[in-house]
């Protein structure tokens, strides 16, 4: 159902707009966040984000020299902590308003990464990455298959794609945000994104799994939720955690 | 060796390694291997959330070398001061920070003598306290530093890099020591520490869908226990009176 969306004249438009317009409608506090991330939050969720980068890394097998493309890179900060790190690091929004920010950070922090306004259900890169990343972004297309040949198209061959998504319940988490601003925010299986990525021509497609993303004390309870972790996670995989997968353009 | 002959080999320990160990100061944690900038990245949001990091509190580095927590810190809101013995490594940090935008106070001071009054909610010491052989004189400073109530965090390797620094320690002079974490936390104790609370490293990536990566997951919290006292980083996190 998902990419067999049938588009009524004129609502292909207003999806994106909304996702275009998102930035101006978020507001004062919306906007700073946008620019502190992944800091300045609680310290759960800012140490949530810089954890989910380390892996990115270790995932993608990030070195300096490599080059990346990041698509629906909204306000960069994940394209310029990968410039930071010594890539050669784009990443591509459809929100000028996002692109915006972004380069304003990347030239306050003395960065060299490109940021362009472009839109992940076309554009044409030239196969010329080492690595793309979708980092909680797949989600705001209801064309995950557009989205994946744009990636394909983006890779050399041999280069690998890193997903990170909410699961198929962020349908519903994510309904504040649809209802409030028009954007979208849709929940894919990973089934479904397996299949996705197969049809595309990606290969070597592996999954991984989500973990807590924090130190365990000595306290009984830390450590029993410890010892209990990768059994829960494994359990309630495919109702709560995080979706992750890579895979390798053929 | 003597206590002037350690520190001096710290102060000098920037100069002796060279312009690609010097590269490295400044880049980190980034551009390294990718398990090791992971490594320290997600080693940084453990201090953020044990420390409970967040914007407008304050937070003293002892022994900070090149500063890139402090500045990590910095750009997470936090009012971040970085203290090391070596004017060099304050220097380079001072530099970076200069580049970045960023507004961080780093100042020469020796973290056995440092005297802070009092003023910090918390005060980190990462990889720090094994360069020196007084730990002591730091986890004093630590709680001259703190006002009452503030927290300490400390990562220290384990006291098998007693072995594992010898290379650099006997290369630069420097001191590489291990503690356990049974002698840090009477240390803490002693100097008027509270709530000491020891959490336990993990192994820092995500399992794959492959079987043999499941099989080390599923035994990652068993193995990391068993082999804690040999192996696995020291997190000690106390309070202040």
């Amino acid at each position: 159902m998902r990419d067999t969306l049938v588009t009524v004249p004129g609502t292909v438009n207003k999806r994106k707009q909304a996702e275009i317009d998102y930035p101006a409608a978020i507001g004062e506090d919306g906007r700073a966040w946008l620019r502190s991330k992944p800091f300045g939050n609680t310290p759960r969720e800012s140490a949530r984000l810089l954890v989910d980068f380390g892996y990115v890394l270790q995932l993608l097998d990030l070195r300096a020299g490599m080059s990346l493309c990041e698509l629906g890179c909204g306000s960069g900060w994940m394209t310029r902590f990968a410039a930071r790190h010594g890539l050669q690091a784009e990443g591509y929004d459809i929100s000028p308003d996002m692109i915006e920010i972004a380069r304003e950070l990347a030239r306050e922090e003395g960065l060299d990464a490109r940021f362009e306004a472009a839109d992940y259900e076309e554009l044409d890169l030239g196969r010329r990455f080492d690595a793309c990343l979708l980092y909680d972004a797949l989600h705001h297309s209801p064309r995950a298959d557009l989205v994946f040949a744009t990636a394909r198209r983006a890779l050399k061959p041999g280069g690998r794609i890193l997903l990170a998504e909410p699961n198929w319940k962020h349908r519903f988490q994510g309904r504040d945000a649809a209802g409030e601003y028009g954007v979208t925010e849709l929940g894919y299986t990973p089934r479904r994104l397996k299949q996705l990525l197969r049809a595309h021509g990606f290969t070597e497609i592996r999954r991984f799994h989500n973990t807590r993303k924090r130190l365990y004390s000595n306290a009984p309870r830390d450590v029993l939720e410890h010892l209990a972790e990768p059994l829960v996670y494994r359990a309630l995989g495919p109702f709560w955690t995080q979706i992750w997968l890579r895979a390798r353009a053929s | 060796m003597p206590p002037d002959d350690r520190k001096q080999a710290e102060i000098d320990y920037p100069t002796a390694i060279g312009e690609e160990g010097r590269g490295w100061l400044r880049k980190k944690p980034f551009a390294s291997i990718p398990d090791e900038t992971a490594r320290l990245l997600i080693d940084f949001a453990h201090v953020v959330q044990l420390l409970e990091l967040e914007p407008g509190m304050s937070l003293c580095e002892l022994g900070c070398g090149s500063g890139w927590i402090s500045r990590l810190a910095t750009r997470h809101g936090v009012r971040a001061e970085g203290y090391d013995i070596s004017p060099e490594m304050i220097e380079i940090a001072r530099e970076v920070a200069a580049e970045e935008g960023l507004d961080v106070t780093y100042d020469v001071g020796d973290m056995e003598q440092l005297d802070l009054g009092r003023r910090f909610d918390t005060c980190l010491l990462y990889d720090a306290l094994h360069h020196s052989p007084r730990a002591d004189l730091v986890l004093a400073s630590a709680r001259r530093a703190l006002r009452p109530g503030g927290r300490i965090l400390l990562a220290e390797p384990n006291w098998a890099h007693r072995f594992a620094g010898r290379k650099a320690s006997d290369a630069y002079g420097v001191s590489e020591l291990g503690y356990s974490s049974h002698g840090l936390k009477r240390l803490l104790r002693e100097q008027g520490f509270r709530e000491i609370q020891r959490f336990h490293p993990v192994r820092k990536r995500l399992p794959s869908n492959a079987p043999r990566d499941v099989a080390r997951h599923l035994a990652g919290p068993l193995v990391q226990r068993s082999l804690a006292p040999f192996l696995s980083q020291i997190w000690l996190r106390a309070t202040a009176t």
